[in-house]
């Protein structure tokens, strides 16, 4: 909560959470290292180093594009949710390691440099098949390697919230390249149809898991009728004590909270790392976001002193036992009174 | 008493270092489930790897081969002390062909062509055959003995067609696995564009490529690596090495179809989607 970037401390859970991660990508490495070597003993150690780590990259990258959609679908997920950014640096480490290794094994010691021969030795750009599909995982690996160097909070508060968001949106975008090396690369060699199915398997899985929360989402945020610029959101009894309830108004996703008999609305992006303020609660008189614990007084969108994070403040009413909001936004930190519920 | 609480009553906040009691045991499921996955994920996909070759690269071990050296076609040593009709192809460091290499020696020891010596480098041996991966360090012994400039050989009356996969023999018999196929192709045209003569490897034999004056093809097949093609030539037999002498036309011709045709081939069915001359 401070204006530092140094707020977040390391603590049991976070330490639970790493030992469990470093336990899992041992685990895995360990088995399919080994299970290819009694079952495969003729394998190269650069090709077990190579395939290891790729798989181990892709299978962590499926993980963690399934957390966001199933965390909006149930809150228990939000925990594991909390410190994707370690899962994420941990699967671009991994992804490296076999990128780096691919390079040297494939494309060091000739007599061009390997970097340019990752694009420019197998030139069949023309054809699908023959595609030169290395050119898609070095792609990948470079949109990994920022997210994975801006994923520090340091960054977060020096680029713009917008431009944050655009490049972590652009693990989409290394998910279809990574999806895209590995059919037209390992696929066209290996025969087995596991792979495909495997492959097949995850790939309906994130598709299905975002659709479905992302219709959930759409369907929630049709609002209607507005009266003087105020939009009736949902009578006073649906929103629980002390949680609230989240509507996207003009693009803007609105937090509408309810507390000792008032009602007040703010921003449902937490200053800290965009975290879903709505789906936190109130604690000691403070919105608490659910993903760090930042907080912020409800009346006027401020951290408590001496911090110094402010979101935007909307205006609220009840009227006949109704919300009703005014989605245009009063400037961050801007003290608003809160409507009272008459009973 | 406390009141019972429902795992969504419940509220997490990472800082806390408390995790509630539901909570906790929610996380312990999913962590069970996600170690379940990665068991499996782990299991199905070493498990279903194609068998790799028992082909081999001695990295690291140096070994000393006795022969008479020839530089043409192919630097290759034939193999003295030997009861087998062996020859051993030889390879420079890296991706690279011997020519550079023997070029240094020849600096130093005069012209070696023909001569007998003794070789130092790493073995690289599967498929029947043998290489030598030579470097400018493991300087050879130059052995007063003399015999002819060019190797035995004896050449096939007729033309014959051959399909198979262009390959570069050093990954191919031994330095990687797969040393063939898509996930190789790069790798096996920096090999033969760094001057490791290309192999034809059919599903009977193994074949190197030279054209019909025995001179490299190496830049007219770089288009056609790692595909399956079918080529004509005259084989000829040096010692336990199978060469396919290709009409250098017909390969300019091949070449070209590939380069020209911009074919869209989806998945490996190579249906036609759209062909832009
Ligand atoms: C510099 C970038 C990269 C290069 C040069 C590269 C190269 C390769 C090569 C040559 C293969 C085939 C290896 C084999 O014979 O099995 C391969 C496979 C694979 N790659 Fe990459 N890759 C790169 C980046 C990535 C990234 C970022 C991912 C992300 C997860 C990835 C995931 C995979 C997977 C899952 C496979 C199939 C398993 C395997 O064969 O290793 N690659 N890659
Ligand atoms: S506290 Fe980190 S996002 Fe809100």
């Amino acid at each position: 909560m401070s204006a530092s970037y140094k707020a977040i401390l390391w603590n049991r859970y976070k330490k639970m959470y790493d030992w469990v991660l470093l336990g899992f990508v041992l685990i895995y490495l360990l088995l399919f290292i080994s299970i290819t070597l009694v079952a495969n003993p003729e394998v190269t150690q650069e090709t077990l180093i190579i395939r290891a780590f790729g798989s181990l990259a892709i299978l962590l990258l499926h993980i963690i594009l399934m957390i966001g959609p199933l965390a909006r679908l149930n809150s228990a997920f939000l925990p594991i949710l909390y410190n994707r950014r370690h899962l994420g640096v941990t699967m671009f480490c991994m992804a490296a390691i076999h990128g780096i290794f691919s390079i040297i094994q494939f494309h060091s010691l000739g007599n061009i440099n390997p970097i340019v021969s990752v694009f420019l030795s197998n030139t069949h750009y023309e054809s699908f098949t023959k595609f030169p599909f290395e050119a898609f995982g070095f792609l990948a690996l470079v949109i990994l390697f920022l997210m994975a160097i801006t994923s520090h909070d340091f960054w977060l508060h020096n680029l713009s919230p917008r431009v944050w968001k655009t490049l972590h949106m652009m693990v989409y975008v290394a998910y279809t390249l990574i999806i895209l090396h590995v059919l037209l690369g390992v696929l066209q060699f290996e025969t087995s149809p596991m792979f495909f199915s495997l492959l097949g398997l995850g790939m309906t899985s994130i598709i299905t898991l975002h659709l479905i929360s992302g219709s959930k989402e759409y369907k929630k945020d049709k609002a209607i009728e507005n009266v003087n610029g105020f939009v009736r959101i949902c009578s006073v009894s649906e929103i629980e004590e002390k949680r609230a309830k989240v509507v996207c108004l003009q693009d803007e996703r609105i937090a509408i909270f309810k507390y000792d008999q008032k009602i007040s609305a703010i921003s449902n992006v937490c200053k800290h790392q965009n975290g879903p303020l709505g789906e936190g609660r109130i604690i000691d008189g403070c919105i608490t976001c659910p993903w760090h614990g930042y907080q912020y007084l409800p009346h006027n969108g401020s951290s408590p002193p001496p911090f110094k994070e402010k979101v935007v403040t909307y205006q609220v009413k009840v009227i006949d036992d109704e919300v009703w909001v005014n989605p245009k936004p009063f400037a961050e930190g801007t003290t608003l009174e809160p409507a009272k519920i008459i009973n | 008493m406390a009141k019972k609480v429902g795992l969504s009553e419940e509220f997490f906040v990472g800082y806390l270092n408390d995790v509630p009691v539901l909570t906790k045991r929610f996380l312990k499921k999913t962590a069970l489930c996600l170690l379940g996955i990665i068991l499996i994920v782990a299991t199905v996909l070493s498990l279903n790897q194609k068998p790799f070759s028992n082909s081999n690269f001695d990295y690291g071990i140096v070994s000393t081969l006795e022969g008479h050296l020839f530089l043409k076609p192919f630097p290759h040593l034939r193999l003295v002390n030997t009861t087998t009709n062996e020859s051993c192809l030889l390879v420079g460091f890296g991706k690279a062909g011997a020519e550079k290499t023997l070029n240094e020696f020849e600096v130093k020891l005069g012209h070696l062509s023909g001569k007998r010596i003794r070789l130092k480098g790493q073995l690289i041996h599967g498929n029947g055959k043998r290489l030598l991966q030579i470097s400018a360090n493991d300087f050879p012994e130059l052995l007063n003995e003399f015999k002819e400039e060019t190797p035995t050989e004896s050449v096939a009356e007729k033309i014959t067609t051959h399909e198979g996969e262009i390959v570069d023999p050093k990954c191919f018999f031994g330095v990687m696995k797969p040393g063939e196929g898509k996930p190789h192709r790069a790798c096996a045209i920096r090999c033969i564009s760094g001057g490791i003569p290309p192999v034809l490897h059919s599903a009977t034999e193994d074949y190197l490529l030279f054209d019909e004056n025995r001179q490299p093809v190496n830049r007219e097949v770089v288009s056609l690596v790692g595909d399956v093609v079918t080529l004509k030539g005259r084989i000829v037999t040096i010692y336990n090495w199978k060469i396919l002498l290709l009409n250098t036309d017909d390969l300019k011709r091949q070449a070209r179809a590939v380069q020209q045709t911009r074919t869209f081939t989806l998945m490996q069915e190579n249906i036609t989607l759209c062909s832009i001359k």
